[in-house]
C-alpha cells in the first residue's frame, strides 16, 4: 500500500521509499524505514495530507506520498 | 569570540537568539543571495562580547533550497570573516533523534560545539527524562538544557560559551563507514585545499557544483575525481544519513528514557487542525484572518498615517514661515520634509502587517495557511504562504512585498514579489473612484446592480486575474529552479511571544525606513525638482503673463491660476508635452502627461496635479476635480475631453503601469537588485500603454 491510499486515522509502518530524489529529505524529517506514522487527515482541498511521525507533524503532498510504500498495523 | 546559531526549523533557534541579543541585532543579506541574515551582540559573564550569526534552519548539511544552501557556504568557505570559533546547535528536546542528524554533522565538521536542548519544558512535561550528563559524554560535548520561551538556562549557556572560549575542545574525530571506499580521494582534496578534516573534504566534494566561494578549475577538479572514482553523490548522502541515524540512535537509548504520561504537546494541536484544517471551518476562519489582517491595513492604519500628514504639514508651515524664502528652504520643505513625510506614512502599515505576520508565524497558523492554500497556489507557481503578500497588496504593495521574506522557497517568493504590485491597491482607489464616477452612469443594472459598484470591481478583477496570470508565465520562464516537492514541518500551536513580535515589527520598521527609505527620499527629491523649476525663467514668466492677464483679481484668487500656469512652465510640464505625442493614441492629453510624471511619487498625486492645472490649487477635492474634467472640451472635436474611452483607458493605464517610487525602491531593496524592479518598471508600463492602447480603440 501506497501512503496516499491510507486511510485518515490508521497508523502504518514505512516499508521503503520508491523514489531516490525525496528519499533523503524524507529521513531528514524523520521518516525512516521501519517508523511508524499516522494519517491524521488532509488539508481542506484533499491533498496535501498530514501524518504525524515521532514528535512531529509533517505535511506532505500525495504526489509525494505515493512514493512511500506502507504497511498497515493493527 | 565568534559564533553561529544553527538548527533545524521550529526548533526555537530565532526565540533563543532574541533571548541572547535582544535588540543588540542586524538584519542583511548573506552575500550574493536575498537570505536574511541575522547578526548580534551580547557580553558574556567576564564581560567580554560574543558575536553571533543566525543561520537559517536547516535539517542537515545537504541543502534542498538557497536558505539551507547559505549555511554550507557559511560553514564551509575558508575566507568568511565571520567564520565562527565555536557553532551552537539549538535542538528541540521532545525530537532528539531527528534534530541530532544535523548536530553530528556539524560536529564532524570539527568545529567546537554546544548543544542546546531547547524547549525542554515540553520534553519533560510530555515524559522525556534525559540524562543530560551522560549525553554530553557520549556525543563528547557539552549540553545546555534552556527554555527559549521564559529565558531559562540563558546564562548557564552563556557560561558554557565563556568555558568553551578559555579551554580548547577536544574535537572527536568521527570515522563514517559510507566514506570508507573514498578515504584516499578525501584526503587528496583535504591537503590541496588544506581543510581540518575528510569530512569536510567529502562535503566539498558533494556540494562543489554550488559552492560559490569555488573557482571554475576547482569545479573541473572535482568533476574530473567524481566521474574517475565512481563517486555517486545521492545514495552516498542516504547511506551516510541511515549509518548516522544508526549511532543517534543507540545513543538516545542510553541517554534517555520515555514515560508514558498523561500531558501530551500534540493532542491539543491535533484538536485544533481538526477544526482549522476542516474544509469549511477552515477556509472560513482563514477568511476572517485574512479579512482582519486587510481591515487592520486599510482602515485602522488610515489614523496615524492622517497624523503623519499633517504632522509633516505642520512642519513644512513652520519651516516656510521662519525660514529665509530661499531654494534651500524650499529644497529643505518642500523637497527633502515631503519625502521623509512620504516615508514614514508607511509605518504604520508595516508595523500592522508584520505583527499580525509575526503573530501567525509565532502560533504555527501560517504553516497552515501553506497546507490549506498549496493547492490552488502551486498551480500558478506560488506558494501557499504568497496568498498573505497577494491580499496585503490590495491595501499596499510596500508592505505586501516585504511580507514575501516569510515565503522560503526563493522561486515563489521573487514571483510573488514581482507580480503584487499589479494588485490594485488603495492608492489606486482615488483614480478610480474620479474617472468612474466622470464616465459611468450613477444608473442600476437590472435595478440592483450598481453600474459604478461593479465598473470598480472589474478593475480590481482586472488586477487580481493579471497578477496571477503574471505568476503562471513567469513560473514557466524564470530561469532558476526551486524545489519541485512540499514536504514541511508543522509546529504545534503555541501562545505567540509578543517580545519576537515587538523585536519583528521593530526591525522591518527599520530596515524599510533606512534602506528603501533613501531611494524614496531621493526619487522624491527629483520629481519636486521637475515640478518645482523650469527652463531660465519660465516659471518667473507664466507668473507674470498670469498677473497681467488677470489685473483684477485678488491675489488670494491668482494663487491658483499662478500654480497651474507655473507647472505648465516646468520641466515636468515641459515633459508632459513631450509625452503628449506618445500617449496621444491612449487617449490622453499633456495635462494627464504631466499627472503621469508627477504621480510617479504616489498614484494618488494624480488627483492632486489635475486639481494644480486646472487652477484649483493644492487643495482641490475629488469631486471639484471631477467637475472641472467632466466640462472640458477637445477643441478639435467639440466633445467632452473625458469620454468613456478616455476614463476607461486612463484606469487600465493605472491598474497596471508601476506608477510608484515606493514600489520601486522596496523591490530594489528585496531583491537586492536594480534588474527586477526597473525590469517591472518597463514591462508594467508597456503592458498598461498596450492594454490602455486597446480599451481606447475598442471603446472609442
Amino acid at each position: 500500500m501506497r501512503l496516499h491510499q491510507v486511510p485518515i486515522g490508521q497508523k502504518v509502518k514505512i516499508l521503503e521509499f520508491q523514489h531516490r530524489g525525496i528519499f533523503l529529505k524524507l529521513l531528514e524529517m524523520g521518516l525512516l524505514p521501519d517508523t511508524i506514522i499516522e494519517v491524521l487527515g488532509k488539508a481542506p482541498l484533499g491533498d496535501p495530507i498530514y501524518i504525524a511521525v515521532h514528535q512531529t507533524f509533517v505535511a506532505l503532498r500525495k504526489s509525494e506520498a505515493q512514493n512511500i510504500v506502507v504497511q498497515i498495523i493493527v | 569570540m565568534k559564533l553561529a546559531l544553527i538548527g533545524n526549523p521550529n526548533a526555537g533557534k530565532s526565540s533563543l537568539f532574541n533571548q541572547l541579543t535582544g535588540l543588540n541585532q542586524k538584519v542583511a543579506n548573506f552575500t550574493g543571495v536575498t537570505v536574511e541574515k541575522k547578526t548580534g551582540t551580547f557580553s558574556l559573564p567576564n564581560q567580554s562580547k560574543a558575536y553571533i550569526t543566525d543561520l537559517p534552519g536547516t535539517y542537515s548539511l545537504y541543502p534542498k533550497s538557497a536558505d539551507e544552501q547559505v549555511v554550507l557556504d557559511f560553514l564551509l568557505n575558508p575566507q568568511n570573516p565571520e567564520k565562527p570559533d565555536a557553532i551552537l546547535v539549538v535542538i528541540d528536546a521532545s525530537n532528539l533523534q531527528r534534530n541530532l542528524l544535523l548536530f553530528s554533522e556539524v560536529q564532524s565538521l570539527g568545529f567546537p560545539t554546544i548543544l542546546v536542548l531547547n524547549m525542554i519544558d515540553i520534553a519533560q512535561k510530555s515524559g522525556w527524562e534525559i540524562d543530560t550528563q551522560k549525553l554530553a559524554e557520549r556525543l563528547q560535548s557539552p549540553v545546555v538544557c534552556t527554555n527559549s520561551r521564559s529565558g531559562e538556562g540563558i546564562e548557564k549557556l552563556k557560561e558554557k560559551i565563556l568555558d568553551l572560549e578559555k579551554n580548547q575542545p577536544n574535537i572527536p574525530h568521527t570515522i563514517l563507514q559510507t566514506y570508507a571506499p573514498f578515504e584516499n580521494i578525501l584526503q587528496e582534496i583535504a591537503q590541496k585545499y588544506q581543510l581540518p578534516n575528510t569530512y569536510w573534504a567529502n562535503l566539498y566534494l558533494h556540494h562543489y557544483e554550488k559552492l560559490y566561494f569555488l573557482t571554475e578549475s576547482d569545479k573541473q577538479f572535482f568533476q574530473k575525481l567524481e566521474l574517475k572514482n565512481n563517486f555517486q553523490a545521492l545514495p552516498l548522502q542516504t547511506d551516510e544519513t541511515l549509518e548516522r541515524f544508526r549511532k543517534i540512535e543507540k545513543i538516545i537509548a542510553e541517554t534517555t528514557q520515555k514515560h508514558e504520561k498523561a500531558y501530551n504537546p500534540q493532542s491539543i494541536t491535533r484538536k485544533i487542525d481538526k477544526i482549522l484544517l476542516h474544509p469549511l471551518y477552515g477556509y472560513s476562519s482563514f477568511l476572517m484572518v485574512l479579512l482582519l489582517i486587510f481591515t487592520a491595513i486599510f482602515r485602522w492604519a488610515e489614523i496615524p498615517m492622517e497624523w503623519i500628514e499633517k504632522g509633516t504639514a505642520i512642519l513644512q508651515t513652520f519651516f516656510r514661515e521662519n525660514l529665509p524664502n530661499h531654494f534651500l528652504t524650499n529644497l529643505w520643505t518642500e523637497g527633502i520634509l515631503a519625502g521623509i513625510g512620504s516615508v514614514v506614512t508607511f509605518v504604520p502599515q508595516i508595523a500592522l502587517l508584520f505583527g499580525f505576520i509575526a503573530v501567525l508565524e509565532e502560533t504555527g497558523y501560517m504553516t497552515r495557511v501553506m497546507i490549506m492554500m498549496d493547492k490552488i497556489m502551486r498551480k500558478f507557481g506560488l506558494n501557499g504562504k504568497s496568498v498573505v503578500p497577494l491580499i496585503s497588496g490590495a491595501a499596499c504593495a510596500i508592505p505586501a512585498i516585504m511580507a514575501t521574506r516569510n515565503i522560503d522557497n526563493p522561486k515563489e517568493r521573487l514571483i510573488t514579489t514581482l507580480v503584487v504590485p499589479l494588485i490594485s491597491c488603495s492608492a489606486r482607489l482615488p483614480i478610480y473612484t474620479v474617472m468612474i464616477a466622470l464616465v459611468i452612469p450613477d444608473k442600476m443594472l437590472w435595478g440592483f446592480l450598481h453600474y459604478q459598484a461593479l465598473a470598480l470591481l472589474v478593475m480590481y478583477l482586472l488586477g487580481l486575474l493579471t497578477a496571477m496570470l503574471a505568476a503562471k508565465v513567469l513560473s514557466r520562464f524564470l530561469p532558476f529552479l526551486g524545489n519541485d516537492y512540499f514536504i514541511v514541518e508543522m509546529p504545534t500551536y503555541k501562545m505567540p511571544r509578543w517580545k519576537n513580535v515587538l523585536i519583528t515589527i521593530y526591525e522591518k520598521v527599520k530596515t524599510f525606513v533606512f534602506d528603501a527609505g533613501k531611494v524614496i527620499v531621493v526619487i522624491s527629491l527629483i520629481l519636486w525638482a521637475l515640478a518645482s523649476y523650469g527652463w531660465g525663467d519660465s516659471l518667473e514668466k507664466a507668473e507674470n503673463s498670469i498677473k497681467k492677464s488677470y489685473p483684477t483679481l485678488s491675489e488670494e484668487e491668482l494663487a491658483p491660476l499662478i500654480s497651474s500656469a507655473k507647472l505648465e512652465a516646468s520641466f515636468a510640464g515641459n515633459l508632459g508635452k513631450a509625452l503628449e505625442p506618445i500617449i496621444q493614441p491612449l487617449g490622453f492629453d499633456w495635462k494627464i502627461g504631466i499627472s503621469l510624471i508627477t504621480s510617479f511619487a504616489a498614484r494618488e498625486v494624480f488627483v492632486a496635479t489635475m486639481s494644480v492645472i486646472y487652477g484649483l490649487g493644492n487643495e482641490g477635492n475629488e469631486q471639484s476635480v471631477r467637475q472641472k474634467m467632466a466640462s472640458e472640451i477637445n477643441p478639435q472635436t467639440g466633445k467632452p475631453v473625458y469620454s468613456t474611452a478616455v476614463g476607461f483607458s486612463l484606469m487600465v493605464f493605472y491598474a497596471f503601469a508601476m506608477q510608484c517610487m515606493s514600489t520601486f525602491a522596496i523591490v530594489w531593496k528585496e531583491t537586492r537588485s536594480w534588474k527586477y524592479p526597473l525590469g517591472q518598471l518597463v514591462f508594467f508600463n508597456l503592458l498598461a500603454y498596450l492594454a490602455s492602447y486597446i480599451t481606447y480603440t475598442i471603446l472609442k
